[in-house]
This record gives structure tokens, C-alpha cells and sequence, in this order.
């Protein structure tokens, strides 16, 4: 190993490797802040510039590009309350917040903090996890991964501010947009309205793009004024106070790192669903709950961590299955195989030391694409005093554009306009958007999960509570959906005690 | 007698709209196979209860002001709180017409005629900038977009349904 560790820094330490590494960490940083754009579509169009390239100058440009997007993605998502990535949405919930009330600063060196120690843990689990990674990830089996989808879904509505019915409602919304297309399990295409564009299913991108980029532009639009609530109170001299208050609050930050890593290393989870669990753990276990949403720096570290946790947790069962644990980790393997690497146990066994330039590759990215959001978070708040009237059509056009780019159709410029005016009634009348999102992302896994479970249990329902997890998860989905009559027994129970005080 | 909830109007719209979406899904999915229509069914009818919960805690009744206290977890005063920003409806819908105008003329004449067009207006028509100003911002949206994504990402960017 020790050997595998030297090679990798002499593979690393060339001009052309950390030129690459530099170069994949700002597009990695720029394709993140974009709105639309992400590193699945960095890497995807990065690909052909790899074709000269020896395996591990392509491995420092993707790693770059794969630990700076969603630093990058916290920097829209603060500022402009529209993830760069899906992965930061959960960020926009008390990022936001915080730029309206002037703390843009510290929300963004918090961010940016957590994102490089969240990354660094992934990494570090990655290293010692490998050797047990297959244990893990087959412990859970369709019925424990169909439970996860259904307990991530009730956890996020829970934790929507009081809004747990509209966020069960958006859930069921979302799973019923994401029935749109070709049924992987029974190859059928349903609910197309013999439109040939819809066989594909609703896109995420587009989708997302139209739910909080635009719907967030109409929401400007409307209002008016500037991002800021009051530009008088926007300050950006905090940045290193988030510094700070990341090292001062150091649970929530491993907790939202282990929940990444976690998460990150189940396939087809990804990032998003690590991001919001470690959002609505982090709201569960305050003291404060009513405070999240409304600013509360907490609420920042815990998804920034986690989204980056995951990008060390998606590479265990890429590297070691050959099963990506995302949609960026599943291009990345694409990578791994144009350049003659076979993932698996082969990759493990004969080419160690691609393993830990990638690591390597992964780490000081973290670290620099950290740097470089610190370094320009004043210029990059000053974003937040900028008139709506600029900032709308700018924006627009630019997240249209991403719409439309990543599958070159123009029917997904239509999908993001339908999603941004349904984005924007669901602003308006205080429907969670966050668990509509969700279940559109996992909705493809929910439906194969149950299926899968019908079939191993020959139709009956009883394997959901004659496995050990199933039952721990079964347990959790309970617990989250009376959390609300709990909080409100206690409520008044403490306002009774204090009125007959 | 009026047994809506107050300032709760348009959330029963878009609740109503919502419900009447779970309803036609409902409908549409006895189109296909039990096998196929299994789980969405189960999806459509939990949202078709959902649904009426909602419909019913907008309304000032006890039973609505129960359902509502016992999803949101607040006690009853807090409840019937009244949103504080309610804007005009046809300056939501201005502003959703300026959506909608520019994707129907990006599939008309493309993304590079169309987007100084939709920057220049907007600004001018929206904002009330100068000429000026309006000129430069839909000259710097349509150079950042020519050169990101066409120069520098060879992306063809759709030039419209007439040269399509």
C-alpha cells in the first residue's frame, strides 16, 4: 500500500497532472455555480479532451472537476437561492436566509469549510472503508433500499417547517412525474399522451433547472428590488467567522460527513438525498428546529459536509463493484474504462496506485477549491445587491441554455418552464419544493425496489417486517411522521406549565 | 358563510389543482396492466387522501384547524395565521408571461436571435433601464452565451423551428 501511495504522488507531482488538477478543480468550481450545468456534465464533456491524456492526468482532471462542483454549487445556492447543483438545494434553505439578512459572508466561508472537511472525510473512509465496502453495501437488500426511499421522503417533510401534509402531497407529486416514460420493470411507456418526447421520462436537470432556477426568477420577478431583502444590511466581512464556526460546531459537521459518506456508498442515492438527510437529521436533533429555514448556520454546515462526504462514499462501490453510487460517479466510470482501467476488484488488485492519485487528486482539490471560494466570496456576495431586473433575464437565459444543453432537445426548455411556474405556486402557497425533488429523483429506484421485494417475497408483505434493517427503518418512518403530534404535545404541555405558573 | 380559511383563496386553488391532478393520474393509470399500475396506484391514491386532508385544513372548521394543527405541529393559535405577502395576481402573471413569451420564441427563431431580444425588453419593459444599459446587458447575455457554451463548449445551440 505504502508503495501505491508513493507512485500515485509521483504520478501526481508532474506539471501537467497538477495543471490538470488545477484546471479540473476552477471548471469543476464554474460548472457548479452554473445553475444547470454540474459536474455530471462537466465530466461528460470533458471526456473527449482525455483521449491523449495518460490515465492518470484524466483521473486528476475528473477528480478536480468531481471535489470542486458542488463547492461551486453552494456559492449559487446562497447567493441566488438556486443550486448550482441538485446536491446544494438543501443548502438554499438557510444559505439563502442568511444572504437576505447580510451574512452572505459567513453562510459562504461556512459552506465552503464544510464542503473541504466534509470532502476530506470522505476520502479518509474511502481509504479505509474499501476493504469492507462489499460487506456494507449488501447488507441492504430491495426491501431495505425501498424502506431508505420512503424514510428519506417522510424524514425531508418533516423537517419542511410545519408543512409536513403539502410535503407528503409535493412527495406524491413528484413520484407521479417521475411514472412519466419507460417503466424499467415491466418495459412498458406509461402516461405519455403519445407525446414521442416523454418516452425518456421527465429529466432531472431540466426539471431542476425549472423548479428553483426559473421558478426563483418569477418569485424575483415579482417582488422586485434586489436579492437582498435590505442591501443596507448585506455585509461580507464574516467570511472567516464560518471559518470559524464550522470548527465550533464540529458534531454537525461529522455527522453530516458520515451521513454523506453513507449515503454516498449506497448506489443511486447520490448526493442530494445525503445533502437533505443530513439537512432534516441536523433540524431533528436541535433543540432550535423552529430556527432552521430562517437562517441558522447549522443548517448550512450540515448539507455543505454531506454533499461532499458523498463524493468519497459514490466512489466505494464504483471502485470497488464497478456499481456507480451516482450520476457523476457513473460518468466517471466511463472514464475509468476508455482508459483501459476495469473497475472492480481488478482496479483494487493491479492498479492501487490509480486509487490513490485519485484520492490524492480528490483531497487537495477539496482544500483548493475551498481556497479559491474564500478568497472570492466578497466579490461573489456583492452578487446579492444586484437589481432583479438584470439578475432575472441573465439568469434565465443562462439556466434555459443549460436546460437545453445537456441533451440538446428543446422539449426540455419546455419541461423547465412547466416546472418553473409549478415551482413558482409552490413558493407562493408554502408547498415544499424539497420532497417534490427527491421523489422525482429517487421515484425510478422506489418502483424497482418494490418490485424486486414482491418478487423475492412471492407477493407478500410481511418481508417488510421480518428483516432486522427493514424494521429499524420502518421504526424511523414512523417516528418521523409523529414528530409533529409530538412537538405539539410538548408545546402545549410546556404552555399549560407555564400558565399555571 | 364563508367557511375558507382567511387569505387561504389561492392555496385552494392550486390544492384543488392538485387534487385534480392525483384524479386524472388515478384515472389514466386503470389505462395499463395491475402489474404496471400496482404502485403507481398506491402513490396516486395516498396522494388522493393527502389531497383531501389539505382541501379540509384550509377550511375554518374544527376538523380543519385539527388536521392542520396535527401535520404542522403547531398549537391552535398559530394555525390561523394570515400569509404575510400576498401579491397582486396579474404581476405574478406578467411575470410568468415573460417565462412563457421567451420559451415560445426560443422555439421560434433560437436561442441566439432570441436571448438579446428577451434581455433587452425585459430590462427596458421590466426594469426601466436606459436604452443604453439594456443594450449592453443583452450584448453581454448573448457574447457569455455564444462563447460558454458554443465556442469554448461546441454545444449547437437550437437555432430556431423555421432553420431546424
Amino acid at each position: 500500500m505504502f508503495d501505491s501511495v508513493l507512485l500515485a504522488l509521483d504520478n501526481l507531482l508532474t506539471v501537467n497532472s497538477m495543471g490538470f488538477l488545477v484546471m479540473g478543480t476552477c471548471i469543476g468550481l464554474v460548472f457548479g455555480a452554473i445553475p444547470g450545468l454540474g459536474g455530471t456534465t462537466a465530466i461528460a464533456l470533458l471526456i473527449p479532451l482525455t483521449f491523449g491524456m495518460k490515465e492518470f492526468e484524466a483521473i486528476t482532471l475528473m477528480g478536480g472537476v468531481m471535489a470542486a462542483t458542488s463547492t461551486g454549487g453552494s456559492v449559487s445556492a446562497i447567493l441566488l437561492n438556486t443550486p448550482g447543483t441538485a446536491p446544494n438545494a438543501a443548502t438554499t434553505f438557510d444559505g439563502y436566509p442568511l444572504a437576505q439578512q447580510g451574512k452572505a459572508g459567513l453562510a459562504l466561508g461556512a459552506a465552503a469549510t464544510a464542503s473541504a472537511l466534509g470532502g476530506l472525510i470522505g476520502v479518509i473512509t474511502l481509504v479505509a472503508v474499501i476493504p469492507i465496502a462489499k460487506e456494507i453495501v449488501l447488507l441492504f437488500a430491495p426491501p431495505e433500499f425501498f424502506l431508505l426511499a420512503v424514510f428519506g421522503l417522510c424524514a425531508i417533510a418533516v423537517s419542511t417547517g410545519g408543512r409536513l401534509l403539502q410535503g407528503l402531497i409535493t412527495a406524491c407529486v413528484g413520484l407521479i412525474a417521475g411514472f412519466v416514460g419507460y417503466d424499467a420493470v415491466s418495459g412498458e411507456v406509461r402516461y405519455d399522451f403519445g407525446i414521442d418526447f416523454l418516452w425518456d421520462g421527465v429529466k432531472l436537470v431540466p426539471a431542476l433547472i425549472g423548479l428553483f432556477a426559473i421558478a426563483e426568477m418569477i418569485n424575483l420577478s415579482v417582488k422586485g428590488g434586489t436579492v437582498a431583502e435590505n442591501p443596507e444590511m448585506v455585509k461580507i466581512q464574516k467570511i472567516f467567522d464560518g471559518v470559524k464556526v464550522v470548527f465550533k460546531n464540529y458534531p454537525t459537521m461529522l455527522r453530516g460527513s458520515a451521513i454523506g459518506t453513507f449515503i454516498g456508498a449506497v448506489p443511486g442515492v447520490g448526493g442530494t438525498v445525503a445533502a437533505f438527510l443530513s439537512y432534516s437529521t441536523q433540524v431533528q436533533m436541535a433543540k432550535d428546529p423552529e430556527t432552521y429555514g430562517k437562517g441558522n448556520i447549522l443548517g448550512v454546515i450540515a448539507p455543505e459536509s454531506a454533499n461532499n462526504a458523498k463524493d468519497g462514499g459514490s466512489l466505494i462501490p464504483t471502485l470497488a463493484f464497478g456499481i456507480p453510487g451516482s450520476a457523476e460517479t457513473a460518468v466517471f466510470l466511463g472514464v475509468l474504462i476508455l482508459h483501459g482501467l476495469d473497475p472492480g476488484p481488478t482496479i483494487l488488485f493491479e492498479h492501487e496506485d490509480v486509487i490513490f492519485t485519485l484520492i490524492l487528486t480528490l483531497t487537495i482539490s477539496c482544500v483548493l477549491a475551498t481556497l479559491i471560494v474564500l478568497a472570492l466570496a466578497r466579490s461573489l456576495a456583492l452578487l446579492t445587491l444586484i437589481d432583479v431586473h438584470v439578475l432575472v433575464p441573465a439568469v434565465t437565459v443562462v439556466a434555459l441554455v443549460g436546460a437545453y444543453a445537456l441533451n440538446s432537445e428543446i422539449g426540455d426548455v419546455f419541461v423547465a418552464l412547466v416546472f418553473a411556474v409549478v415551482g413558482y405556486w409552490m413558493i407562493r402557497f408554502d408547498y415544499p419544493r424539497v420532497t417534490f425533488t427527491i421523489a422525482l429523483v429517487l421515484g425510478e429506484i422506489t418502483e424497482r425496489s418494490f418490485h424486486q421485494t414482491m418478487l423475492i417475497s412471492d407477493q407478500n408483505w410481511s418481508i417488510f417486517v421480518t428483516r432486522n434493517i427493514s424494521i429499524i427503518l420502518l421504526v424511523l418512518i414512523a417516528a418521523s411522521l409523529s414528530y409533529p403530534s409530538f412537538r405539539r404535545w410538548s408545546k402545549k404541555r410546556r404552555m399549560r406549565r407555564e400558565g399555571a405558573a | 358563510m364563508n367557511i375558507l380559511a382567511p387569505g387561504k383563496r389561492g392555496a385552494l386553488y392550486f390544492a384543488l389543482g392538485l387534487f385534480a391532478l392525483t384524479v386524472v393520474f388515478i384515472y389514466l393509470s386503470y389505462a395499463y396492466a395491475p402489474e404496471v399500475r400496482l404502485f403507481p396506484l398506491m402513490v396516486g391514491y395516498t396522494g388522493l387522501i393527502l389531497c383531501t386532508l389539505d382541501l379540509v385544513g384550509l377550511t375554518d372548521t374544527g376538523l380543519g384547524r385539527s388536521i392542520d394543527a396535527a401535520f404542522s405541529g403547531k398549537v391552535d393559535e398559530e394555525t390561523r395565521k394570515v400569509p404575510k405577502f400576498a401579491p397582486k395576481l396579474s404581476r405574478q402573471l406578467i411575470a410568468m408571461a415573460w417565462m412563457v413569451g421567451l420559451t415560445i420564441g426560443i422555439y421560434l427563431i433560437g436561442f441566439m436571435a432570441m436571448v438579446p431580444v428577451y434581455v433587452f425588453s425585459s430590462m427596458l419593459f421590466q426594469g426601466k433601464k436606459s436604452v443604453k444599459q439594456c443594450a449592453y446587458g443583452a450584448i453581454s447575455a448573448t457574447v457569455f452565451i455564444w462563447v460558454m457554451f458554443e465556442l469554448l463548449l461546441k454545444y449547437e445551440l437550437y437555432r430556431g423551428v423555421f432553420v431546424e
